[in-house]
């Protein structure tokens, strides 16, 4: 050894001893994975979670060793460990996430961390993946009871597998979700939303449980049905985590970043992806505008809840692309008059598709004016609460939180409305409230009111919200305006197109 | 390089009808140290978050070293430094892990990454607390933490809003030497305080806000000077017994002004400058009964200033320029920055 080198315990001073353990994770890991981990790793949650199906599983396996003889026991030793590691990662972990962005976002510690060189989704995709990384240890902590299980006898290991990893995947998915819209403030989006996740979870557990047998036909794929079904909830899961994610970077980014852009191209992707599955996999032609339609809403909602504010810097790209590109831009950019142009796009794309299936003979299954008029009456109460923030979006800050309570208050109207209707037998009252959409649905329902004149309300309502919301974004369109001529006086030469500075 | 560290034209930040900042205009020079001054609630935090990119205007511009906040956020956030008057700090973690996170996430690697934690925490005195855990520290050690944190990628200028708020007089005198070392050492330091004599020996310059207006830009003399409109010179007066003589004396005599009670008497202003008319009054004091036991003259300190300030921004005295009119081009509120 060289005489020169110090040795590391007599000659360290207090301050590089206090720095010595902090090479306790890799430079390669994300700082915030470094940061999650550290933290999540002491915090009881993970910890108790993780000890807890640890102590179970091993009683369970002692129990079930001593019953192996009987009949049925390698299933119910199945059942159990799907039971409890589906509690754990489907409710229990995505449940840690709820309040991910928020915490940070009310103790302020977002503004440290935006101001480092970590931008918005390496942020958001840290708290997600340090949440992950403690399922998949969770994960991988059940695989030596699995293989336990094995011996027991009558297992489908490909089936029970899938089925684990798809579990994974979907608690990774719900996590993203609920890490997502934990940016948001309002407790009817950054609350209500998780938990009634969880509680779906929680029927799903049930139903898993109670139709054991089915659940593991299903994840054995040997039904191309079962694999285009498969792949289509897998496709639904990403694109419904993958727009919540987006909701969360969205909501810590600077202005001068756009996300909305990709969050839009995402949406419309996934719409033609889901189509054609459903094409591809001879699916009944009926369900195809309104599971589009499931896909439009996400993506319907962001644009609809975005600030009418354009930085200049965030056109560039379109603008360098000229008349095209600045088309383009008027349905891509992130603001709320391309927002409202967006959304008439996506109108155009789900009713359309409706309009262009209604009352054909040669589809699969059926479509008439009944469903047409569901389809109209969910968009147009989609459109609804955009009113609101359309008239007051000077006065309001929270767009996303104000959304929800209006869409969800709405549809309580509804069933009041109903209620009282019903008690009174005055169900035709109804007509009275047949500007709210959500009313069409109970008018369609009825039959009272004729299936083609509540079609014709339920178009006419839509289309005259769509109105509203497309005039009131063309009299701001000078938003675009401004943003599109100032980046091309400051960024753009006359004669080049090279950016200045 | 730009002619100045911060640069701020006609900012304003409105939340719907409230006006935080209301046509802000100011620039402060590189290497300087200015303090910011004003009540609570005049704007002189959302007017240091928007500097320090974590806001944005509902319209006109701030610059950092001729990058603007909102345009080029990325290149702002590393020019500066920014300690908030209070933040959160996290759950099981110690001092150094807080401080290895942030260093990591400004780019630090290996080696580089422990001696740059290792010298903030030798320059904040934080060595001795590397294990303790982050969110268990005093008000004190939590705005030193805050302070190595801000330091941590050098900044060029450190935005500082209010770091002595809550902090014990020997917390106070440490925070303001680790300010002078870092105004020694060239960095602009743009700092908000209510403790004005302190701003008034460590700042070259102060600024003060209120109802979202600049009222005031310039050192503390000419700050003392340009708020002086009464004139006279100010006298602490102490006496014994009953101090409310002291006060009823001076209503009888219209050159002396009673300006605030004390413990014992009160202060008062004598409206004229020469000494024989304060020898004078207090001989007057004396035969007229009073029981003077304290008579000396009080320089006029940034206080007096201050409170001058609003006393004539109350009688609607113009003070200040006046903001020019917001011109009509935002429809909405630029996004908000708590979702």
């Amino acid at each position: 050894m060289s005489t020169n080198a110090p040795s590391p315990t007599i000659e360290m001073n207090a301050s590089e001893r206090s720095t010595a353990g902090l090479s306790d994770f890799s430079d390669r890991l994300p700082p915030m994975l470094v940061k999650e981990l550290r933290q999540g790793l002491r915090a009881k949650t993970f910890v108790g979670v993780f000890l807890g199906l640890q102590l179970f599983l091993a009683i369970v396996m002692l129990f079930a060793t001593t019953a192996s003889g009987l009949d049925g026991a390698g299933e119910a030793v199945s059942r159990i460990i799907f039971f409890f590691f589906s509690l754990a990662v489907l409710v229990v972990q995505p449940l840690r996430a709820m309040n991910a962005l928020y915490s940070e976002i009310k103790t302020t510690t977002i503004d440290m961390m935006v101001l480092t060189r970590l931008n918005a989704r390496r942020i958001v995709a840290g708290k997600w993946a340090a949440i992950v990384g403690q399922t998949l240890l969770l994960f991988v902590s059940i695989v030596p009871y699995l293989i336990l299980r094995y011996f027991f006898g009558g297992m489908n290991l490909f089936a029970e597998l899938l089925a684990l990893g798809s579990l994974f995947l979907l608690s990774a998915c719900l996590t993203a979700f609920n890490v997502g819209i934990s940016s948001n403030a309002a407790i009817i989006v950054r609350g209500i939303f998780p938990l009634a996740l969880a509680v779906t979870m929680f029927f799903f557990m049930g139903f898993m449980m109670e139709e054991f047998d089915d659940f593991m036909e299903f994840f054995a794929l040997e039904d191309p049905t079962y694999i285009a079904v498969y792949f289509g909830l897998l496709i639904g899961a990403l694109y419904l985590a993958w727009t919540a994610f987006g909701l969360g970077v969205g909501a810590i980014a600077p202005v001068s970043e756009n996300h909305s852009t990709l969050n839009r191209l995402v949406t419309l992707g996934t719409m033609i992806v889901v189509g054609l599955i459903l094409i591809l996999a001879d699916a009944d032609t009926e369900m195809i505008p309104f599971l589009i339609g499931a896909v439009a809403f996400p993506g319907l909602v962001l644009a609809l809840t975005e600030a009418n504010f354009l930085m200049p810097r965030v056109t560039i790209p379109f603008v360098k692309r000229g008349v095209i590109g600045r088309f383009l831009g008027a349905f891509l950019y992130p603001c709320w008059t391309s927002g409202v142009h967006y959304t008439a796009l996506l109108a155009v794309i789900v009713l359309g598709t409706g309009a262009m299936i209604a009352g054909q003979p040669s589809i699969r299954g059926y479509f008439g004016a009944e469903e047409f008029t569901v389809l109209c009456s969910l968009f147009g109460s989609a459109l609804f609460p955009a009113l609101f923030l359309a008239r007051f979006q000077n006065r309001i800050q929270n767009r996303l939180g104000i959304y929800f309570a209006i869409l969800i208050g709405s549809f309580a109207l509804m069933l009041a409305l109903i209620a009282v209707a019903e008690s009174t037998n005055a169900d035709l009252s109804m007509w009275i409230f047949c500007w709210l959409p959500p009313v069409h649905l109970y008018m369609v329902d009825n039959h009272k009111f004729g299936d083609e004149i509540t079609m014709m309300i339920s178009l006419i309502f839509t289309g005259l919200y769509l109105g509203a919301l497309l005039i009131h974004g063309w009299k701001h369109f000078k938003t675009i305006r401004l943003a599109e001529e100032e980046a091309i006086s400051t960024y753009f030469t006359p004669t080049d197109t090279a950016k200045k500075s | 390089m730009s002619q100045h560290a911060i640069s701020v034209h006609n900012l304003y930040r409105y939340f719907g009808p409230l006006k935080a900042v209301n046509g802000v205009s100011f620039e402060i020079p590189h290497g300087s140290v200015c303090g910011f001054v004003g009540a609570n609630g005049a704007g002189k935090t959302t007017t240091m978050r928007i500097l320090a990119s974590l806001d944005y205007p509902t319209l006109g511009a701030a610059e950092i070293c001729g990058y603007n906040v909102v345009s080029h956020p990325e290149e702002v956030r590393r020019l500066i430094g920014w300690m908030p008057d209070h933040f959160g700090n996290y759950e099981h973690m110690t001092v150094v892990e807080y401080l290895d996170f942030y260093a990591r996430a400004l780019g630090y690697k290996g080696k580089e990454r422990r001696l740059r934690v290792q010298e903030v925490m030798e320059f904040t005195d934080l060595v001795p607390l590397a294990e303790r855990f982050s969110n268990k520290l005093s008000k004190g050690n939590t705005q030193r933490l805050g302070l190595g944190r801000a330091l941590l990628q050098d900044p060029q200028v450190l935005i500082m809003d209010e770091p002595a708020a809550g902090l014990d007089p020997k917390a106070r005198v440490e925070l303001k030497s680790l300010i002078r070392v870092l105004a020694n050492e060239g960095k602009t330091i743009f700092i908000s305080s209510h403790i004005l004599s302190e701003l008034g020996e460590m700042c070259d310059s102060l600024l003060f806000i209120n109802s979202g207006r600049i009222v005031h830009h310039g050192d503390a003399e000419s700050m003392k000077r340009d708020t002086d409109t009464e004139g006279g010179l100010l006298y602490d007066v102490q006496v014994l017994g009953n101090p409310e003589e002291l006060s009823a004396w001076c209503l009888l005599h219209p050159k002396v002004e009673f300006v605030e009670a004390r413990r014992q008497g009160g202060r008062l202003r004598i409206e004229s400058a020469e000494l024989t008319d304060a020898a004078e009054i207090l001989h007057r004091m004396v035969k007229d009964g009073l029981k003077i036991t304290e008579f000396h003259r009080e320089e006029r300190n940034l206080e007096d200033a201050f409170i001058d300030m609003l006393g004539k921004i109350d009688r609607g005295e113009a003070i200040g320029p006046k903001p020019p009119p917001m011109p009509e081009l935002q429809a909405f509120n630029p996004p908000s920055t708590e979702s």
